[in-house]
């Protein structure tokens, strides 16, 4: 939304972010999602981080510098690639706190992007019995083998009729 | 798919305008409907402010 200019402009960015600053508005820097290796810290960080894989919440460039508090450390063992999903996750966990799902439990999940991607491998470890997966694009018919039992192509708006079906 | 009942929850992740109207079809009765994503350029059929203000 941001990207396609869809974002209403006179709304302010994540104040909860300091390397957020002004509003929606084009030129915006924007991103908050990233991997780097921690080069160098300020006196005021402990020096372990140095070196370190780590994702901060901060604008997409190259190199940045940006507050200690901002910083996730990744995991020795994590391919650090996957490390910049950290965000998604956030937002994917957060779903899953609220849809709440227990053993046994039929869960139909609308979308397969990031977030929806990440939602759906999150259901299926919580123990759901069926997750049904749909998308609006059929070349993410292959998203079914990660997690989802099932998948359907939206078509026309009724693809509840399927879902609700025997 | 699941045996004419509904799904116990769904999970609207698509962002596209009319996926919030597929969501709640798509529900069984007394299931729950969690909206993960959020749409630009279009109003929700569903008075989407009304229901989450709500208080509890």
């Amino acid at each position: 939304m941001v990207y396609r200019g869809e974002v209403p402009a006179g709304l302010a960015l994540d104040s909860t972010l300091p390397t957020l600053q002004g509003s929606f508005s084009f030129p915006v820097k924007y991103g908050y999602a990233s991997v780097g290796r921690v080069v160098d810290v300020g006196t005021e960080s402990t020096n372990w981080w140095r070196a370190t894989w780590s994702s901060p919440l901060t604008r997409t460039k190259t190199a940045t510098t940006v507050p200690a508090t901002v910083v996730i450390r990744l995991p020795q063992e994590l391919d650090p690639r996957i490390g910049v999903f950290a965000a998604n996750v956030e937002t994917a966990l957060n779903a899953l706190l609220d849809a709440a799902p227990r053993l046994g439990k039929e869960l139909f999940v609308i979308g397969q992007g990031v977030v929806g991607l990440l939602v759906t491998q999150l259901v299926r470890r919580a123990g759901a019995s069926l997750v049904i997966t749909s998308d609006l694009y059929e070349k993410r018919r292959s998203c079914r083998d990660l997690a989802a039992r099932t998948w359907l192509l939206i078509q026309q708006r009724r693809v509840s009729r399927s879902v609700c079906s025997r | 798919m699941t045996g004419g009942a509904g799904a116990d929850v769904v999970i609207e992740a698509s962002g596209q305008p009319h996926a919030l109207d597929d969501a709640i079809a798509a529900a069984a009765q007394e299931g729950r409907v969690v909206v993960v994503s959020c749409t630009a350029l279009s109003e929700p059929s569903w008075p989407l402010e009304a229901i989450f203000t709500a208080s509890a």
